[in-house]
């Protein structure tokens, strides 16, 4: 993912906060789009969204710009979402059962079935996808991120990816190991 | 040069082909074996059609929230840059000691002043429902003990105080008083909700997994949150109200067992158990934020209410015995020594508000839910049937829903209208009374129960926590003509229908359960059907079915051909001669027999029976 300039950072850094609205303006739409893909719930992907701005900003005059600005930035959101969507499963005793489910049932749209069938994939499997496919990192990136070898990160894929051929086109092919 | 790969290591590459993160050499490998190998190729286009899918057909309506993080962030100014994260104990020694000086006030417990004679579950719960339309303001305090929340931890000890003055109208306070085995690492599990009508605010510590205490909670601060101009009864920011009266928990519950007449703190209380399944609700709702410990469905309840007035006198969660349960509990790293997990025990009681504050503090995160009142019930119909409940509020959302509420007591309604009309839950139930058509939604995570009906070009959702029997009779009521739902979705290639059980007759590979528990039978049927074949979810419920949780699904396709891989730990049973694997977390028992694949979900029944009903299959 492409950086900002360096000096709009820095005047970030210093407090500067219409410099700060130019970082919410590049990144709010992928940091959405990463906590709606791991929370799996709009309203929950709007508060790790803005509570990871808030925390980006009180954290900023830490960030030394020794690693790239967006996979720092992208790590906070992805604390901000992980912690989200451990908050809703709590929650979601409240009211029983998950609610994704009924999300999906509601949705008309034509990407009923890929959305659901991400969903429905493990943490551990969607998360690289949402990476890779959805936010459109490289792989040495996403593995960085995920704290994990890459290896490993492409051996998720393939399954991930796999379980999703299963799903989508449940057809008796050749679907093989996974 | 390495030899081509065989088709077992060439697959695991195809994705990273498909990315461009293969190097050149092992692309040249690759390559060659697809060329050679048409099965591989095969695979690589159904790989490569599932990559598409999520890169093309995945975008979403992306809000834009850069004036709300901008003003949120301004508001704050540069001060919040130096705030030090706040981990301190919240005068645990106050606390402590207005907790020892705390009395049960004897004859001011909530509700009306009714006779004590209480014999049956159904009579309990005729009386708690009673109380929940009579129910005043008051603020009660109390005592909690959680143990096996963490190894290292024997036991917690909290209080909460309640103040609660209508559904919409709560505040609760929970204080962590325990005596953690070193000063500082853990994290002060303090939690605050307020909930005034209009507005909503959490405030809860930041979460550290178990693998991460101690130590952990040094570095972790807090989470405040908000929600603004909210909509009444809004599902996605409930209020716990199961502890002022368990409603859902006894009321609503059909496996409620009275144990008989005991004494409570001195105070006569009327003795029932229900699995913890069942009363979920009641434990959640002094669980609301924070770190927790969690329950196996098949954990037993034990609730003492008051006689007179069905006020939750003491509750607590003991453990369950089964199989299943032992083994949910290694896999959550649950050791459970004891059998008593968790305590709550009503400490005092006043029925006035004096000096309570119901008001929304600023908090960093801040969601604006966009209900504005205005008069929109002049142009709303509105039901002749109200079950007693008096007109609350009404408005319009950011979307242009109209809503409606009525209250009374702890009940409450509300209705939504959507122009046009919006997707039916493929779930749901159909039910026709009086010829109106109207689709019956039991109670989930983010809604009550609810009952759907078509209005022209209009869907009115009524929503309540009244019984099922009281919604049905107040959707009959409403002044409109109602037309059925389609019964069918289409999506993309797949059609989705939906029916009763007469569906599920027209597909060979279902074989409906011989045998299922008392008083359950086929309510809702979904197909979901495309080129390769159809999946057919049968959901059988009780005919009073009040909640979604204690639902059975037996899901039968002729499209999946083999279990699908998974990281998940399960249990190998054998059903009439197949292999099946258990899930213990989700209760869910799958098999594949004769090419077809079979599935049976029923949170809070045990192996055995579930095993009983694949058997009857």
């Amino acid at each position: 993912m492409d950086d900002l300039d360096p000096q709009v950072i820095a005047a970030a850094r210093r407090g500067d906060v219409r410099a700060f609205e130019v970082i919410v303006r590049r990144y709010q739409h992928p940091i959405w789009r990463l906590c709606f893909h791991l929370t799996g719930e709009r309203v929950s992907a709007e508060d790790a969204t803005q509570e990871a701005f808030l925390k980006i900003y009180r954290y900023l005059p830490r960030y030394r710009m020794q690693s790239r600005f967006s996979t720092w930035l992208f790590a906070i959101a992805r604390n901000c979402a992980i912690d989200e969507l451990r908050r809703r499963a709590r929650r979601d005793m409240l009211g029983r059962r998950a609610s994704r489910e009924d999300d999906i049932e509601k949705d008309p749209s034509e990407v009923f079935e890929v959305r659901q069938a991400l969903a429905s994939l493990p943490l551990e499997l969607r998360e690289p996808l949402v990476w890779i496919d959805v936010l459109g990192t490289s792989y040495a990136e996403a593995a960085d991120m995920l704290r994990i070898p890459i290896g490993t990160l492409k051996s998720r894929i393939h399954r991930a990816r796999h379980v999703l051929a299963l799903e989508l086109l449940d057809e008796e092919g050749d679907a093989g190991e996974a | 040069m390495k030899p081509e790969p065989v088709c077992a290591e060439a697959r695991p590459e195809i994705s990273a082909l498909l990315d461009g993160e293969l190097d050149p050499e092992a692309s040249e490998r690759l390559g060659s074996h697809l060329e050679r190998c048409a099965s591989c190729s095969i695979y690589k286009a159904r790989i490569e059609k599932a990559r598409s899918a999520v890169r093309l057909e995945l975008v979403e309506s992306v809000p834009d929230m850069a004036d709300e993080i901008i003003e949120s962030v301004s508001a704050r100014g540069p001060s919040e840059r130096r705030k030090q994260v706040r981990t301190e104990n919240l005068q645990v020694g106050l606390v402590a000691a207005v907790v020892a000086a705390l009395l049960i006030v004897g004859s001011s417990l909530p509700g009306s002043d009714r006779p004590p004679a209480v014999a049956s579950a159904n009579e309990i719960g005729r009386d708690i429902r009673a109380a929940a339309g009579a129910i005043g303001p008051y603020r009660a305090g109390y005592e909690i003990v959680e143990r096996g929340w963490h190894p290292l931890v024997r036991e917690r000890n909290f209080h909460a105080e309640v103040a609660y003055a209508a559904p919409d109208l709560v505040r609760l306070v929970i204080r962590d008083l325990t005596a953690y085995p070193e000063r500082e690492g853990w994290p002060v599990n303090d939690v605050e909700l307020v909930a005034n009508g209009s507005g909503w605010w959490l405030r809860e510590p930041l979460d550290c997994p178990p693998a991460a205490l101690p130590g952990c909670g040094r570095t972790k601060g807090w989470s405040e949150r908000a929600v603004m101009r909210r909509p009444p009864f809004d599902g996605s920011t409930p209020v716990p109200t199961d502890m002022i009266l368990p409603l859902e928990s006894v009321a609503n519950s059909d496996a409620v067992v009275v144990e008989g007449r005991e004494r409570v703190r001195d105070r006569e209380a009327v003795h029932v158990s229900v699995p913890y399944l069942h009363a979920q609700r009641l434990i959640a709702s002094l669980q609301f934020g924070g770190s927790w410990r969690a329950f196996h469905p098949l954990d037993r309840v034990d609730i003492w209410l008051d006689p007179k007035t069905s006020f939750p006198l003491r509750f607590t969660v003991t453990r369950g015995d089964s199989p299943e349960r032992a083994a949910w509990a290694r896999d959550s790293g649950y050791r459970d020594v004891r059998s008593l997990l968790y305590d709550a025990t009503l400490t005092s009681f006043r029925s006035d508000l004096e000096g309570e504050s119901f008001r929304v503090p600023p908090a960093a995160v801040t969601r604006d839910g966009g209900f504005r009142r205005t008069d929109a019930i002049e142009d709303m119909p509105v039901p002749r049937e109200l079950a007693g409940l008096s007109f609350y509020t009404s408005g319009v959302t950011k979307t242009g829903q109209r809503i409606a509420a009525w209250a009374r007591g702890m009940q409450w309604l509300k209705m939504s209208i959507t122009r046009p009309a919006s997707s039916l839950s493929v779930s749901s139930e159909s039910i026709t009374v009086g010829g109106k058509v109207m689709y019956y939604r039991p109670a989930s995570s983010t809604s009550a129960r609810q009952m759907e009906l078509r209005w022209g070009n209009a869907t009115i959702v009524l929503e309540s926590n009244l019984e099922r029997a009281s919604l049905v009779r107040i959707a009959a009521s409403l002044p409109v003509q109602t037309s059925p739902a389609p019964r069918t979705i289409q999506s993309g290639e797949r059609r989705i229908e939906r029916g009763g059980p007469e569906l599920a007759v027209r597909y060979k590979f279902v074989s409906s359960p011989a045998w299922l528990p008392a008083g359950y039978e086929a309510r809702a049927v979904v197909a979901s059907s495309s080129s390769s074949g159809t999946t057919v979810s049968v959901y059988h419920r009780r005919s009073q079915i009040l909640d979604g949780s204690t639902e059975i699904r037996v899901t039968h396709s002729d499209a999946v051909k083999r279990l699908w891989p998974s990281s998940e730990r399960y249990e190998a049973v054998r059903v009439r001669g197949s292999w099946a694997r258990f899930s213990a977390g989700r209760t869910e028992l799958e098999w594949v027999e004769d090419g077809t694949y079979h599935a049976i979900s029923a949170p809070g029944f045990d192996l055995a029976t579930i095993v009983a009903i694949a058997e009857s299959t």
